[in-house]
């Protein structure tokens, strides 16, 4: 396929003009082909980078969202957005800890979701540096899409943050950065993916109790009427006190209480796919926090997973007061035609 | 022969069982939890190993590497290894700080065992070739744990990640196996020189095997205490060494891998503890590989060839 770059690219007019600006003196062909099988391989090294940032303060228990202007493309056209960073920072001092399980996100690109309701900002990606994800007042987490979502020109992602309540009545600073790269008002990619993330949080579990707690149909699910095809499963937990959140890493949980959530899971055909109570960090691998799947399964339209946690009691000393939430997410990809 | 293209997976799977072992002890795992439900086939991707060490005397360990525990892994028909392999000898490190380098200990304000200590470990093995498995076929594992003279118990999981194929998926007529051969020198007071045999990166196989990496850990033993040693041979046991830890390796061709004797941690990336070669040894072939310099039998290198060939169904 081809695959039509504006002017003003890279390479193209010596640097990067933006596209609306072409040198009126340059009579080169104001368009640039190149050879390409997908909008993914070739285009990304295409075009102009761009970096898109926005932030809100978001209070306990309710939901801000980020203003939709800083989050568009500045440039006349479209982009390619590749991934999609957030961050947390304590609005004050009073904030001690607050983990990506307290903090929760719904994407939306105009009518089309890109998540399934508001999901913990650390079910969006795999872990790449768990220390500096249990920052005390300040975290970072990445969510690098398994395929580069279109943004046509004027459109842009609105990511609406949830405050969960945890910890009591302190109010963040949400900030959320998209980086990827824009294109000139021509480029019309050939195949458009759109990523999806839908997820599953527990009921908080007290650490001492021995519980379970299951995922409905309408949660690990595919809403649409195209194939979701699975790049991976993430899990967490987090660890709830009075006045933080944290990663049950950072919490210091580790290694003791490894085993306290385990779960099972089962698709909509009743097929297992955790067969048996696996502890979770089996299940999603204890330092990446993820089950790689690589695109190599697929959930059908209306399909979905059912999560069965089992929380068991410790059977050994621990400090009250402490409790637990676990989240899973499936991060997928589908693709849509033009 | 001819190749059939595999409809798509029916369904993620994960497959889990766990042991618990002390020192000098085996184990076999709960069979029916890695059989695939239903009998349908199965493409296995990765195989995942958590080891939780509970010491009853926190005052002696909070590090438990995973080169005391072994598994032998094969399945129906065909084995996965040459015999016992330390689980950290499968895979390389993913995360240099948070992975299986020095494990997880931690002080545990949160959650005690009272007058216990643990620590974790997690280890991945992505196989190099997917793993088809036909219906009602598995992968046993058989563990072993060395007798290490650390005291405690150690909770082993084995977990299979993988994909559930239809039930009447067709039987690809050639499928990979993956392949793991380990050395582990037996070490000797005052010898400091070691060569491997036929035992250990000698292909026995009657097929081409494709060799993807090398992977060396090293561990240190002492005083009822295990931990892994990532910064020999430069440092040495607790000061630099004037002659580090040396590697040579050759194949039985007589062609040199490493032309002379190599510091082991020149050869094998640091931070990843693995030498990617990607190369084919025919059948009954081989690579030497010679160990200089080993500083004492506290200091325990342990070498594996990973790889994966074509086997008939």
């Amino acid at each position: 396929m081809k695959i039509i770059l504006g002017p003003g690219m890279p390479g193209q007019n010596g640097g990067v003009v933006p596209p609306n600006r072409q040198d009126p003196s340059d009579n080169r062909s104001p368009v640039q082909s190149v050879d390409s099988n997908d909008a993914d391989s070739v285009a990304l090294y295409k075009g102009i980078p761009i970096h898109l940032y926005g932030s809100v303060t978001v209070t306990p228990n309710s939901s801000a969202a980020v203003n939709g202007v800083a989050l568009k493309n500045p440039n006349p056209g479209p982009m390619l957005i590749s991934e999609i960073k957030f961050m947390i920072s304590g609005a004050s001092l009073a904030l001690q800890s607050m983990s990506g399980g307290g903090l929760r996100c719904r994407l939306d690109m105009g009518k089309i979701p890109l998540s399934n309701g508001s999901i913990p900002l650390w079910l969006y990606g795999r872990v790449e540096n768990l220390t500096q994800e249990g920052n005390s007042r300040f975290m970072t987490f990445k969510w690098k899409l398994p395929r580069p979502i279109f943004v046509p020109s004027g459109a842009a992602i609105i990511p609406t943050f949830y405050h969960a309540g945890i910890p009591g009545d302190t109010p963040v600073v949400a900030s959320v950065a998209y980086g990827g790269r824009a294109f000139g008002p021509d480029f019309s990619p050939r195949k458009i993916y759109l990523p999806y993330v839908a997820g599953y949080t527990t009921k908080i579990f007290d650490i001492d109790e021995s519980t379970a707690d299951t995922s409905s149909e309408t949660d690990l699910v595919n809403q649409f009427d195209t194939p979701l095809v699975v790049d991976r499963i993430t899990g967490r937990i987090d660890s709830l006190t009075t006045n933080n959140t944290q990663d049950d890493y950072v919490a210091n949980l580790y290694p003791a209480a490894v085993e306290l959530v385990t779960l099972r899971m089962w698709d909509s055909l009743g097929n297992s796919i955790v067969r048996s109570y696996t502890p979770l960090y089996t299940v999603c691998h204890g330092v990446m926090r993820s089950w790689q799947l690589d695109g190599k399964v697929t959930l059908p339209p209306g399909a979905y997973y059912i999560a069965d946690f089992l929380k068991n009691a410790p059977g050994y000393t621990t400090n009250s007061g402490n409790r637990l939430q676990a989240g899973i997410a499936i991060n997928a990809w589908r693709e849509v035609s033009r | 022969m001819s190749k059939i293209k595999l409809p798509p997976a029916v369904s993620p799977i994960c497959l889990s069982t766990s042991v618990s072992l002390t020192a000098g002890n085996t184990a076999v795992g709960n069979m029916a939890d890695l059989t695939s439900p239903l009998r349908s086939p199965m493409i296995i991707d990765e195989i995942s190993f958590m080891v939780k060490h509970t010491e009853t005397n926190s005052a002696t360990v909070i590090d438990y590497p995973g080169g005391s525990i072994r598994v032998k892994l094969r399945t129906s028909r065909f084995d996965l290894t040459n015999n016992y392999v330390p689980i950290w000898n499968f895979g390389p490190v993913i995360d240099e700080t948070m992975d299986s380098a020095s494990g997880w200990a931690s002080p545990q304000n949160s959650v005690t065992t009272s007058g216990k200590d643990d620590s974790l470990q997690h280890f991945l093995w992505k196989l190099p070739k997917p793993l088809f498995l036909r219906p009602g076929d598995m992968i046993f594992p058989e563990f072993q744990r060395q007798s290490d003279g650390v005291a405690g118990t150690s909770k082993v999981y084995i977990t299979y990640h993988g994909r559930l194929m239809p039930i009447d998926c067709p039987i690809p007529p050639e499928v990979w196996i993956p392949y793991v051969s380990a050395w582990i020198p037996t070490l000797a007071n005052g010898q400091t020189y070691y060569v491997s045999n036929k035992d250990h990166f000698f292909n026995k196989l009657q097929v081409p095997l494709h060799v993807q990496r090398f992977i060396q850990r090293i561990q240190r033993t002492n005083s009822g205490q295990a931990r892994e040693l990532f910064d020999q041979p430069m440092y040495g046991l607790d000061a630099p060494q004037a002659a580090p830890l040396s590697v040579k390796i050759t194949d039985s061709k007589g062609y040199q891998v490493c032309g002379d004797f190599v510091p082991s941690s020149c050869v094998f990336n640091i931070n990843r503890r693995a030498l990617t070669v990607k190369t084919v040894i025919d059948p009954n072939e081989m690579f030497i590989v010679e160990y200089a310099n080993v500083p004492s039998t506290t200091v325990q290198p342990m070498l594996s060839m990973i790889g994966a060939r074509k086997e008939a169904a």
